[in-house]
Parts: C-alpha cells; sequence; structure tokens
C-alpha cells in the first residue's frame, strides 16, 4: 500500500503547534525542574506560549485553509474563536497563578491524590507544599479546545474532545480547600463526560456508517446527494451533538455543572467556564452548519428543545441557590440556552451571533470568578450569599465590577450582555423561531432576578458578622478583572468593532 | 441642544458622589438646578418645535444592526421632558428638608439623577434600542429606590422589579419584532414604512407586547398591584417615579405608538376597557385606604387608568385631552405626595384616623392641599377641572373615532363610567382634604414647616391654578402634541368656560355624585365593607412565584445526586424521544433493514440465550454484593463460550481471563462493604432498566449480522501470513498492522498502572488498621496447597499461549493475563512469588516493546516492520514476537499493581514490614490478612 503523507501548512498551524510543544516542555520542567524554580519556569512557558499563539493567530488572519490531509480547517470563524480562546485562556491563567489571595499560597491541593482528611492530606498541608501540575494541564487543555474549533473530521473532533476533558476532570478535583465537594465534582463531571464521549463515538460511527466519510464536508455531501432521509443519520447525529452540548452543559447534559462550579477551584472554574464554552460552540457551530447544514430541519428541533429546557431551567433552579458559585452554574445553563437559539437561526447571522454572545460571556465569566475568588471569611472563599450581604458597602469598587459583570449575564443595556442578546434575538426571529425567542424573553426575565438579587444583596443589605472581606489580589487577578470589565463595557456601549470583525470572519469554510 | 439637555444631567450622576461628599443631605439643590438648566437647553429649541419642526440629532452608533444614536425633540417629547426635569427640580429640591439628616443620601441622589436622565432618555429617544435602554434603565433604577429602603421594601421591589421587568422584556419584543420587520430601529422610519412592511399579523403581535408593556409599567389591571406596594420607598421617590414621571412612560409609549395601531379596533377596545375598568376599580380602593400614600397610590392608578382609556378613545380630541391630563395629573399628584410627605413629618402619621384638625396648625399646607386636592377632584378653577371637561368631550365623542363605527352607545357608556370614576376620584379628595386639616385637633405642638420645605409644593400647586384659569398656555404643547401622534393640526381652544355643555353637566353631576359619596360615606362602607380587603393580585403572584421556586427546587434536587442513573436519566429520554420521533417521522425508517446473512444465527444461540437470561435476572435482583460479583462473572463466561461457538477463541479466552481477573481484583475490595449492598427497587429505576436494555437489545439486532465482511477484514485474512509470517489474523492486527496502536495502548497501561502506584503510596497506610479475617485457617490451607500446583501450571499455559500467539489463539496480551492469574492466584492463597515487583515489570515491558519498534529501522525496514529470521530448530522467528513479550510483561506488571494497592497490602516483604503492621515477619497470616481485607 502507498502511503503520501498529507501536505500540512505548518504556518496556520503554528498556534496550536507552539501550545502542543509547551505543554510537553511543561510536563518535563514538572517532573525535572527543581521545585524552586519550577514555578517561574511554569508561568514563562504558559503565558508566553498562550501570547506567542495569540500573536501567531492575529498573523494567521485572513487564512482560509483546509490542511493535515484535511483534518484541520483554518477559517475566518476557527480564527476568531481561537482568537478568543487564547486570550481568555491568558485571563484564566493569570487568576490560577494568583498567590495572593490565599494565606496557604495558592488554591490547589497540597496533592491531589492524598485523601481528604487524611494524616498525609494533613501533614502535606503543613510542609507548606506548591504544586505547578496545573499548568501542563492547562496548557493540554487549551490544545484540545483550539482543535475543537478546527477539527474538520469526526475522529480529529472525538480526539480533540477528550484532550479537552481529561485535564479539566483533574484540575476540577484539585482544589485545595473542601476538597471532597471538589473531588465529587470531579468524579461526576469525569462519569458523566464519559458518557457523553461514548455518545460522541456511537453517534460518529452511525453517521459514518451512512455517508462513508468521516469528514464534515463529505458528510454534508452525500447527505445532501441521497434523496431519502435515515434514521441511522437522523440518530447518528443526536448523539453526535451530545458530545459538545454536554460540555456546553444544556440540559439534559447539565448535572455536571452546578457541582463543578461549586466544587471546583474558583481560578479553574473562571478558566474553563469561559473557555470550553467557546470551544463546545465553535465545535457545535461547524458539525451543525457545515456537516449537517443541508438538513436543519432535522436538528432544529432537537436544539429548541434543548434550548428551551435550558433557558427555563437554568433560570428557574438557579433563582433558589444560595451559593453564588453554584448559583453561577445554573445560570451558565441558562445562557446556554441563549445561545443555542441564536444557533438554530443557521444563517450567517446566527453564526455571527452565537459567537459574539459566547465573546461576552467569556470575558464576563472570567471578571466574575476573579472577584469571587477575592472575597474571602476565614475558611476561605465565601461562596454563601449571605456572607456577601453589604460587601458594596466595604469595597465599592470590586462590588461595582461584579454588579457590572452580573447586569451583563442578565442583559442590561450598555453591556457586552444586552448587545448578546439582542444578536441572537433578531437571528432567531430572521430565522422564523419568534415562539422561542418570547420562552428567551421570559427566561430572561427570570434570570435577571436572581442576577439583581445578588447585586441587591451586596449593596442594600446591612453587613453582619458573617460578611466577608475582600483581600487584595496581585497583578494576576487584577489584569484579569480589569480586563473582564473593560470588555464588557466596550462590548456594550461600542460593539461595532468587534461585530465588524465576526462578520468579516465569515463563513465556514466548506 | 438636545444631546446637551440629556447629557448634563446623565454626565452630573457621576459627580453626584461627590457633591454628596460635601453636601450631604443638601445635595438636591444643586442637583435641582442642573435639571432647570437642563430644561433651560431644551426650551432654547422649543420655538422651533412650536413652529412645527422636529429636531433630530443623531450618531452613528452600531452600524451593524443599523442603530443609532438618535436623539428627537418634538412636542409630545417636549411636554414630557418639561414634566421629567420640572417635577425632578422641585422633589429634588424639597428632598433635602424631607431626609432624616441620618439617612444615607449618597446612593439615593445618584440613582434619583441616573433615574431622572433615563427618564429624559426615554422621552428624547429616536431609535427603538435607544428607548429599550432607557427605559430598562428606569426599571432597575425604580427598583433600586425602593429595595433601598430596608427589609421592609425588598418584597414590594421584587414584585415591582418582576411586574415592570416582564414589561420591559415584553418591550424588547416588540422592538426586536419591529426591528426586524421594518429592517430599521430609526423611530420616525419605523412609521413611515410601516404601512407596507407591517402586516396586520406583525401588528396583531407586536400590538399586545406594547401593551403590556405600557400596563405593567402604568400600573393597569392586572398588574396594579405594585404601585402601592412601591410606596414602601420615602415620599420624594414616591412623588417623582410613582406618581409624575415613571408611570407615566406607559403612557408616553401608548401615544408614541399610537398611530400604528388606530385602525385596529382591537387596540383601541383594549385600552379602553382596561383604562376605565382601572380607573374605577383604583378609584374604589382609594376610598378605602387610611394610609394617605397608599390612597394616592390608588388614586394614581386609577388616573393612569383614565390616561389609558383616553388614548384607547383614538380622536385627535381624545389624545390631546390625554397629554393634557398627563401634565395636570403630574402638577397636582407631585404636590400631594409632597404634602403628605410634609403632614407625616410634622405630625408623625400618615393615618387617615389619626389626623385630624392640622388646618389649625398649619394653615398654608392646608391651603396647598386643598389646591392639589380640588385639581384632583376636578373642581374649577384648576387645571384637573379643565382635563377632566376635555375627558368628558372626548369619552362623549368616542363614536367620531372610526373603529367604532359610529355606535352611539359606545361614547356613553365610555363617558358614564368617567363620570363614575370622577364622583369617587371627588370623593377621595375631599376625604384627603377633610380628613387631615378638619376636626378637631388632638395632637399639640405642630408648626407650619419652613419655607423651604414648602415652597417646592407651593409652585405646582399655584402653576395648577394658573394654568386652570388661564388654559390656554397649553394650546400650543397640547396641539403639537396631537400632531405628532398622528392627526392633522387642530387648533384646541382649551378654556375654563365652555358654556353650558353636555362636559359641564357631566362634571355637575360627578361633583354632586361625589359629594354624595363624600358626605354618606358610612353607606358606601356599609356596601364596601370598611377595612381595605386583603389585596388579591399579589397573592397570585406570590403564589405563582414560590410555585416557580418550589419546581425549581425539585428540579434542583436531582443535580445533588450522586446516582450516575439519575443524571443520565434525562439523556435517554431525549435520546430515546428522538428515536421515536425519528422511526415515526422519517418514512421507511422502521423496514430499511438489510435482511439478515444466513447462518449468522444458530439454534446454539437459543440455549445460550436460556442461560443468560435467569442469570441477568438473578444477577439484578441478588441483595448480595459477593453473590453479584460472582454473578457477573457467571455471564462474562456465558459470553466467552457465545464468543467460543461464533469463532472468535482470542477474544473468548481474553474476556474469559478478564472476567477471572475482576473476581479476583474485586472480591477483596468488596468485602470491605457491607454483605448485602443496598439496591434500589425503584419502579422508575427498573422500568429505565429495562427501556435501555431492549433499546440496546434492538439496536445490536438491528446492526449485526446484516453486513459482510468489510474490505479491510478481507485484506487482513488474505494477506496477513504473506505479510507477516503469522497465521492468527487477531494476533497479526495487534502487534504487526495495528503495532503502533498497541504500543499507544500499552503505554497507556503503564501510565494507569505508575499513577495506581503513585497515587495509593500513601493512603494505604492509612487503612491498614481498617483489615479483619474473612478466610479461616483452614480454608487457607486447602487454598494454599492447590495454589502451589495451579500457579506452574498457569504459567506454563502462559508460556505455551506467548509462543504460538502468532500461528494460534495466544499472545503477549493473553499470555499476560493468563500469567496475571497465577499471580492472582498466589495472592489470593498468600504464597510469595519470586518474580520482579510491579514497577521492574513495567519498565521492562515497555522497554522491550519500544525496542522492538527500533528493529525495523535498524535492517532498513520501517518502525515497527515485523523482521522474519530463520531459526533452525524453531523454525521461522518474526520481530514481533519481542514486541508481544513486551505487552506481556506490562500486562502482568498491571495485574500485580493492581492486586498490590487494591487489596491494601504489599505482596513485597520490604512494603509489608514498612506498612508498620506489627508482624515483622513476612507471615501467611499477614497475607493472607491482605487478601481477605
Amino acid at each position: 500500500m502507498n502511503f503520501t503523507p498529507p501536505a500540512i501548512d505548518y504556518f496556520a498551524l503554528s498556534p496550536m503547534i507552539v501550545i502542543f510543544a509547551a505543554a510537553i516542555v511543561s510536563v518535563l520542567v514538572e517532573a525535572f525542574a527543581p521545585r524552586t524554580i519550577r514555578r517561574f519556569l511554569q508561568l514563562l512557558i504558559v503565558f508566553g506560549a498562550l501570547l506567542t499563539s495569540a500573536v501567531l493567530i492575529v498573523l494567521n488572519a485572513g487564512t482560509r485553509t483546509v490542511t493535515g490531509g484535511g483534518a484541520v480547517v483554518i477559517d475566518g470563524p476557527a480564527l476568531v474563536m481561537m482568537g478568543t480562546i487564547v486570550v481568555l485562556s491568558i485571563l484564566g491563567a493569570a487568576l490560577m497563578a494568583e498567590r495572593s489571595i490565599d494565606p496557604v499560597g495558592d488554591s490547589f491541593a497540597a496533592r491531589a491524590s492524598s485523601l481528604p482528611g487524611s494524616e498525609d492530606e494533613r501533614q502535606l498541608t503543613q510542609r507548606g507544599y506548591l504544586q505547578t501540575e496545573i499548568w501542563p494541564l492547562t496548557l493540554f487543555a487549551v490544545l484540545g479546545m483550539l482543535l475543537f474549533v478546527t477539527a474538520n473530521n469526526l475522529l480529529l473532533m472525538f480526539v480533540a474532545l477528550e484532550i479537552i476533558s481529561l485535564p479539566l476532570y483533574l484540575m476540577t478535583g484539585m482544589a485545595r480547600r473542601r476538597r471532597l465537594l471538589s473531588q465529587e465534582a470531579s468524579l461526576k463531571y469525569f462519569l458523566l463526560g464519559v458518557f457523553a464521549s461514548a455518545f460522541y463515538l456511537y453517534g460518529a460511527a452511525l453517521v459514518y456508517g451512512y455517508s462513508g466519510s468521516i469528514f464534515f464536508p463529505e458528510i454534508a455531501q452525500s447527505l445532501t446527494s441521497k434523496p431519502s432521509e435515515s434514521i441511522v443519520v437522523f440518530i447518528g447525529m443526536g448523539m453526535l451533538i451530545i458530545g459538545p452540548l454536554f460540555k456546553i452543559g444544556a440540559v439534559p447534559f447539565h448535572q455536571w455543572v452546578p457541582d463543578v462550579y461549586q466544587g471546583a477551584p474558583t481560578a479553574v472554574v473562571g478558566f474553563m467556564a469561559a473557555t470550553v464554552k467557546v470551544a463546545a460552540f465553535g465545535a457545535l457551530l461547524r458539525i451543525l452548519y457545515v456537516a449537517f447544514g443541508g438538513v436543519r430541519w432535522d436538528w432544529d428541533p432537537l436544539i429548541w428543545i434543548v434550548a428551551v429546557a435550558s433557558m427555563i431551567l437554568g433560570s428557574i433552579v438557579a433563582l433558589l441557590q444560595t451559593d453564588i458559585k453554584r448559583l453561577l452554574g445554573y445560570s451558565w445553563i441558562a445562557q446556554a440556552g441563549f445561545i443555542l437559539v441564536g444557533l438554530a437561526a443557521a444563517s450567517p447571522a446566527g453564526l455571527e451571533s452565537t459567537m459574539f454572545y459566547v465573546i461576552a460571556y467569556g470575558f464576563a465569566t472570567v471578571g466574575t470568578f476573579a472577584v469571587i475568588s477575592m472575597v474571602r471569611d476565614a475558611n476561605g472563599e465565601a461562596t454563601n450569599l449571605a456572607a456577601w450581604a453589604g460587601i458594596g458597602r466595604k469595597s465599592p469598587l470590586v462590588a461595582s465590577a461584579l454588579s457590572l459583570f452580573l447586569l451583563g449575564l442578565a442583559g442590561i443595556p450598555l453591556t457586552s450582555g444586552f448587545v448578546s442578546k439582542f444578536a441572537v434575538f433578531v437571528a432567531a426571529i430572521e430565522a422564523g423561531a419568534t415562539w422561542l425567542v418570547i420562552i428567551g424573553v421570559i427566561a430572561s426575565l427570570i434570570a435577571a432576578f436572581f442576577y439583581v438579587r445578588i447585586v441587591v444583596i451586596m449593596f442594600f443589605a446591612e453587613p453582619t458578622e458573617q460578611t466577608a472581606s475582600v483581600v487584595v489580589p496581585s497583578a494576576f487577578t487584577t489584569i484579569s478583572l480589569s480586563a473582564g470589565v473593560a470588555v464588557t463595557l466596550i462590548l456594550g456601549i461600542f460593539p461595532q468593532p468587534v461585530l465588524d470583525m465576526l462578520s468579516n470572519a465569515g463563513l465556514f469554510l466548506r | 441642544m438636545l444631546v446637551a439637555s440629556l447629557a448634563l444631567v446623565g454626565l452630573t450622576t457621576f459627580f453626584v458622589p461627590l457633591l454628596v461628599r460635601y453636601l450631604g443631605r443638601f445635595t438636591g439643590y444643586p442637583l435641582a438646578v442642573v435639571f432647570l438648566a437642563s430644561a433651560a437647553l431644551l426650551l432654547v429649541d422649543s420655538p422651533e418645535v412650536m413652529s412645527g419642526e422636529t429636531i433630530v440629532q443623531s450618531w452613528q452608533w452600531v452600524a451593524a444592526f443599523d442603530v443609532q444614536f438618535t436623539l428627537r425633540l418634538n412636542g409630545l417629547a417636549l411636554l414630557f421632558a418639561m414634566l421629567v426635569l420640572g417635577v425632578g427640580a422641585l422633589v429634588l429640591s424639597y428632598a433635602p428638608q424631607y431626609l432624616d439628616p441620618s439617612y444615607e443620601v449618597g446612593r439615593l441622589y445618584t440613582v434619583l439623577n441616573l433615574f431622572a436622565a433615563a427618564m429624559l432618555g426615554i422621552v428624547l429617544s429616536g431609535d427603538l434600542i435607544l428607548l429599550l435602554v432607557f427605559w430598562e434603565v428606569t426599571t432597575l433604577c425604580s427598583f433600586l429606590l425602593v429595595a433601598g429602603n430596608g427589609t421592609a421594601g425588598a418584597w414590594a421591589a421584587t414584585r415591582a422589579l418582576v411586574i415592570t421587568g416582564i414589561g420591559g422584556l415584553s418591550l424588547f419584543g416588540a422592538v426586536v419584532l419591529l426591528a426586524v420587520k421594518t429592517q430599521t430601529t430609526d423611530i420616525a422610519t419605523v412609521f413611515a414604512v410601516a404601512p407596507e412592511r407591517l402586516t396586520t399579523t406583525d401588528l396583531a403581535i407586536i400590538g399586545p407586547l406594547i401593551v403590556l408593556a405600557a400596563f405593567t409599567k402604568s400600573a393597569q389591571l392586572p398588574f396594579h398591584f405594585w404601585l402601592p406596594g412601591a410606596m414602601v420607598a420615602i415620599t420624594p421617590v414616591s412623588a417623582y417615579l410613582h406618581a409624575a414621571t415613571l408611570v407615566k412612560a406607559g403612557i408616553y409609549l401608548l401615544l408614541l405608538f399610537s398611530p400604528l395601531f388606530l385602525d385596529m379596533p382591537a387596540w383601541n377596545l383594549t385600552l379602553m376597557t382596561f383604562g376605565l375598568a382601572t380607573a374605577v376599580f383604583g378609584a374604589f380602593q382609594a376610598l378605602r385606604q387610611r394610609d394617605l400614600k397608599s390612597l394616592l397610590a390608588y388614586s394614581t392608578v386609577s388616573q393612569l387608568g383614565t390616561m389609558v382609556a383616553l388614548v384607547g378613545v383614538g380622536t385627535s380630541a381624545a389624545l390631546a385631552a390625554a397629554a393634557l391630563l398627563v401634565a395636570a395629573h403630574a402638577l397636582f399628584k407631585a404636590t400631594l405626595f409632597m404634602l403628605v410627605g410634609i403632614v407625616d413629618r410634622e405630625a408623625g402619621s400618615r393615618d387617615l384616623a389619626e389626623l385630624s384638625g392640622l388646618w389649625r396648625a398649619m394653615p398654608i399646607t392646608a391651603a396647598l392641599t386643598g389646591l392639589a386636592a380640588m385639581s384632583m377632584a376636578g373642581l374649577p378653577p384648576l387645571v384637573g377641572f379643565v382635563a377632566k371637561e376635555e375627558a368628558f368631550y372626548s369619552f362623549l365623542d368616542t363614536p367620531q373615532a372610526s373603529w367604532t363605527a359610529g355606535q352611539e352607545w359606545t361614547g356613553i357608556v365610555a363617558a358614564a363610567i368617567a363620570v363614575l370614576g370622577a364622583a369617587l376620584t371627588f370623593a377621595y379628595s375631599a376625604r384627603i382634604f377633610g380628613g387631615v386639616f378638619f376636626g378637631p385637633l388632638t395632637q399639640r405642638k405642630l408648626y407650619e414647616p419652613s419655607w423651604l420645605f414648602l415652597a417646592p409644593a407651593f409652585v405646582p400647586a399655584v402653576a395648577g391654578l394658573v394654568l386652570g384659569v388661564a388654559p390656554g398656555l397649553l394650546n400650543g404643547i397640547i396641539d403639537r402634541t396631537t400632531v405628532d401622534v398622528g392627526f392633522a393640526m387642530v387648533q384646541s381652544d382649551l378654556s375654563l368656560w365652555h358654556g353650558f355643555s353636555t362636559a359641564l353637566i357631566l362634571s355637575i353631576i360627578a361633583i354632586t355624585l361625589g359629594s354624595i359619596l363624600h358626605f354618606r360615606r358610612r353607606w358606601v362602607m356599609r356596601w364596601l365593607g370598611e377595612e381595605p380587603p386583603t389585596p388579591i393580585a399579589p397573592l397570585i403572584f406570590d403564589r405563582i412565584w414560590y410555585g416557580t421556586l418550589r419546581f425549581g427546587a425539585k428540579v434542583g434536587r436531582s443535580a445533588h445526586t450522586t446516582s450516575v442513573g439519575v443524571h443520565l436519566f434525562g439523556v435517554g429520554v431525549l435520546l430515546l424521544g428522538l428515536a421515536i420521533i425519528g422511526f415515526v417521522v422519517i418514512p421507511g425508517a422502521g423496514g430499511g433493514l438489510p435482511a439478515m446473512i444466513p447462518g449468522s444465527a444458530q439454534p446454539v444461540d437459543i440455549a445460550i440465550l436460556a442461560l443468560l437470561v435467569p442469570a441477568v435476572v438473578f444477577l439484578a435482583r441478588t441483595r448480595s454484593a459477593i453473590a453479584a460479583l460472582v454473578l457477573a462473572g457467571f455471564v462474562g463466561l456465558i459470553i466467552a463460550v457465545w464468543l467460543l461457538l461464533l469463532g472468535a477463541p482470542d477474544v473468548a479466552l481474553t474476556l474469559l481471563l478478564v472476567e477471572f481477573l475482576t473476581v479476583v481484583v474485586a472480591a477483596p475490595v468488596l468485602s470491605r462493604l457491607p454483605v448485602h449492598r443496598d439496591i434500589g427497587r425503584s419502579t422508575t429505576a427498573a422500568i429505565s432498566a429495562i427501556v435501555v436494555g431492549v433499546v440496546s437489545g434492538l439496536a445490536v439486532w438491528a446492526f449485526t449480522g446484516r453486513r459482510e465482511a468489510s474490505d479491510l477484514s478481507e485484506y487482513f485474512l488474505a494477506e496477513a501470513e504473506e505479510l507477516t509470517g503469522g497465521t492468527n489474523v487477531v494476533n497479526t492486527i495487534l502487534v504487526d498492522f495495528r503495532g503502533l496502536d498497541t504500543l499507544g495502548e500499552v503505554t497507556v497501561l503503564f501510565a494507569a498502572a505508575l499513577g495506581l502506584l503513585a497515587a495509593t503510596a500513601v493512603t494505604i497506610r492509612a487503612r491498614q488498621d481498617a483489615v479483619t479475617e474473612v478466610l479461616g485457617a483452614g480454608e487457607r490451607a486447602v487454598l494454599r496447597v492447590g495454589a502451589r500446583v495451579v500457579i506452574p501450571l498457569l504459567f506454563i499455559a502462559a508460556l505455551v499461549l506467548f509462543w504460538r500467539g502468532h500461528d494460534e489463539p495466544g499472545g503477549g496480551f493473553i499470555a499476560g493475563l493468563v500469567a496475571g492469574a497465577a499471580v492472582a492466584v498466589a495472592s489470593i492463597a498468600g504464597i510469595s512469588l519470586r518474580i520482579p515487583s510491579a514497577f521492574a515489570l513495567l519498565a521492562s515491558g515497555l522497554a522491550i516493546a519500544l525496542a522492538s519498534a527500533f528493529i525495523g529501522p535498524l535492517v532498513g525496514g520501517a518502525a515497527l516492520e515485523p523482521i522474519k529470521v530463520d531459526v533452525p530448530v524453531v523454525g521461522s522467528l518474526t520481530s514481533s514476537l519481542i514486541f508481544d513479550l513486551g505487552v506481556l510483561l506490562i500486562v502482568v506488571g498491571l495485574v500485580r499493581a493492581a492486586l498490590e494497592r487494591l487489596d491494601g497490602l504489599g505482596m513485597d516483604d520490604e512494603d509489608a514490614s514498612e506498612d508498620g503492621s506489627g508482624d515483622d515477619a513476612p507471615s501467611a497470616t499477614n497475607q493472607a490478612t491482605g487478601v481477605a481485607s
């Protein structure tokens, strides 16, 4: 058998290659570098690689190519998503790099494998071990995300899904405090994630069985060339999109979300909540718009159901939460529903509005979790809302920043959230899904309520003895927080440049 | 000057905290000046506006949605803007005197100022999006001002927020729809293109959304209840937001959009019905209140109802009357609120039952209240009278509107209801004035407040009188407003005296009826009931609210469980639904399967199933953990036999060994758990399990035995021997064709084993004390004798399987499992084997496997390419055998690592003593204990 190696456009792939190389170097540093300089080296590698990757993405602007034997596609939307992921990763990584907030050091377990509550753990904590193992994991996760939005076939997309997932499962379980919660979240995330991956694979097998190809454009072709619909491809597609939908956390694939948001280290939640959503929506958009773009009526109802269920359930359950991280988990579920409304439009406007929404959401989320990581009491982070009473009076700046993010998430005008919601709703109405928008509007109301509730608690409730204090962070968290504030405001008041960028990005390369 | 005016108020917001730092509660005064300055800036443009022009200023904002930052000043906008700024200036100069010195004023003034800017923004917006933005900001400000008043305000504020929030979002819906359908967000353009681009259907959707937005904001039935609730806010807030401005935003919206809907009878009918109903209902409620602020709140509800009804009439006169009433109401209601605030401050109460005779102590306050109350009651010569007259005219002329098709009764009914409303209004107005100021003075030490406190109320009260005497002053602005809401210019002729017209007669009837109601209050109250009933609407609201919360709690609970089944339930339902829908919807979906290949099902399958089904049933029902493990092993065994019968000895052998090792590794773990497992017996679980089983079974049936061997299979079968020298295709695929895959997999195995060793290194020590004895001494002895026979046999078997793997069933993986079984048996029996440690096995295995990959390149081939060597005596050998050896070692290493770590006891002597279990000698007892633990 003759084997021709595929032509590879190394420059187009360079943003990913840089991250991959850095991840491997990072593993080696973790294994061989002396403990004293490990953190310095790791931070150098991580931020260096992410910044280099960002620059390379910018240099690649305008690239429209399919490379790596058709497995990877670099096009406008892909570059936008990649850029967003990398920038958000920088901000998320800055949160993880913070060492001024927790008096012990950082927010990661001294040794993630030690049993919570054991003698072993006690000794390790006493010795004050600080680990840097989070960094290679972060880089691998970022690599997975970049691949996820550029994958042009079913198999590479699966590989990317796993590269994202495995590091995240681990990172979820690495919290220094409330470790049982963290580990339970990690296990739940892992178990359900494995199921989701299995569903994806099975779906991929069915789709391959029908179309005879794993490449998205060819799948699309086979769907249009074969005249009759097939139950095989219908069910296959349904199972296929469970992979990204699970990562997105849409109902009914949401059960891990609240636990992970609550249990994982806050910095990790900030990182993954912002970036994974971008990646997962990127992948979902590509599957649905490229591979199944011709059979929109097959998947639209499914997306409707998921969107409606996510918006309604996420909003209503969030009303009851007393833990701010868990609340934000449910809020995310609702937000996923809103974004799916835009996605269901299956139009260029749908693509643009969806991308705008995830970008806006990502920055607001990083900022939100930056604030949460700063609000602490004697037991570490104070995530119970009771501890937030009157925080706005003690630290008006930080509380105002959080209020801005929350109002942004609620879709209040002059924040990025308003423009996002407007964009997705317009896209949906243009596509004829007015009823979906009406449900979306009702859900936004419910959602607005619990966001505003936090604002009220912060500013209008009297501070009590339980009220936590706001710790002054180092430059790392400050930068993330400021970036979040700036983007949320700019996208709310002058969204035009970003909207231009998105419309210039054009459509998916088929 | 438009943008300057708006910017002046808007930007001031940023400086309010600074001002408050220096001026404290007196910040209200400079803010009032700012408002007046802003009003002056608008008035610069007013001559042009009055001459019929519309002033527009516009900047590009979000080009992608074609949204401009457009400000527009016409008559309607000017009228409302003057009210917003004028009343705002009054209220802000009132607040410093009203506020307690200890009150936290920073937030109040900031939000009030922001609110004023937003309200001004609403009326000046020339773009739908801009309008929406400002609309939402006013809602938010109102919420913050009400909620800011301690815990008492929190729930009322919540209700208000939810109700007005619903309105805001329905406005959002209307705006999005208008923007999409008309392709523009510029308000003027929307009206221009509406006839061609908006169908009746569009309007039928947009109309209700706008009505909903207006009704919630302007507290119309059935959403009225938030307004009385919002009275927990401090009085300046009530006077400004909940009387003069915020609630008028709904009226503004209806006026603004009425040109779109004038031809739709449903619009008019809805507005008139709800408006008049609200007018009468609010007035009745006002009559029953004892708390002055509640009374005024219901009165506002009632007056807003009248305005809505007037907009609903849809004639130019009616819209003009509505505009006039807006102005008149703002004047007298703001006055009344401010005066009630003064009474509250001076006399310490707002309860009508506690107040009386204040006239004696506070004559000026009494006189001003009298003026405002007369205006509200519609008595001449006040502006309220003029407005009411105009309203009566308009209601009487309802038949002139095109939508009524000239039916006379509409005018009579509308006017009659309006008269009833006016009579009730007269009655409660009289009650405010009479109740507070007449009768015996019961309190002592009451004084007239300072002139500074009174002045802000004095101005609008007197303005009401001036405009009442000379209503002609308003002609221009009212005329201009009617033009703006879609009518031709008419010269209205507002005046106090129209001669003995029908409207005057109606006024007289209303006043007479009102007097009777007031002086025979007891009759009315006997009929209505003395105490105000518990309002029903808030209860319904609360019920819906808490019902939603309960539903949320129910849904949210499932996320806390640790059962995977619960979490996957939704996914399963969705997939099942999808499949069912697919089969129903897609034509021919059920019958499209290719036929089974003959011979793929055999009679013996039935026998296998007959064994399998009961085993699975028992497995599902047993409560004993050990029994479950054994049954699961048994199921595996049957399947292995089945595979053997199907002609896959390699797979069967592998499965068999894996089953065996699973039992061996799991048994010690299980022995630590309770003997009886707590299996759920819930019907839901059973049903979902059965459904999942049936669906999977069907899928297997549908997808197997229907295809010939694939091209790839044919290729492997045909070429294997030629290319690799092996006849066992399964093995050749593993070590030759897919050598790289296998290398990857054993590396993963290696990593897993390493992880196991590293992760559990410390934790083992922690649970040494949990070890208990399960096996008796006799049992152990029997085991050990048996093991000594079995172990060597197993090792020999492993060797044989390994050696012949390339040609016959066997191979490195299977051999590894067999050897692993030997290790396991040794472990159970407590025999110490002299084999290398797990780590050594793993490391050497990986090293050998990797090294074998390079044999190919060394002799000029590719990596992992099988290299054949002919060795005398044994025949031909290939390099893949070396690779297979690596696989074998890694598998044994993994089994050993699992046994050591999961059993909780090291097999190595040093490990055991390091554990500090108290037993220095590596005795059998120690190891057996480990097995049992």
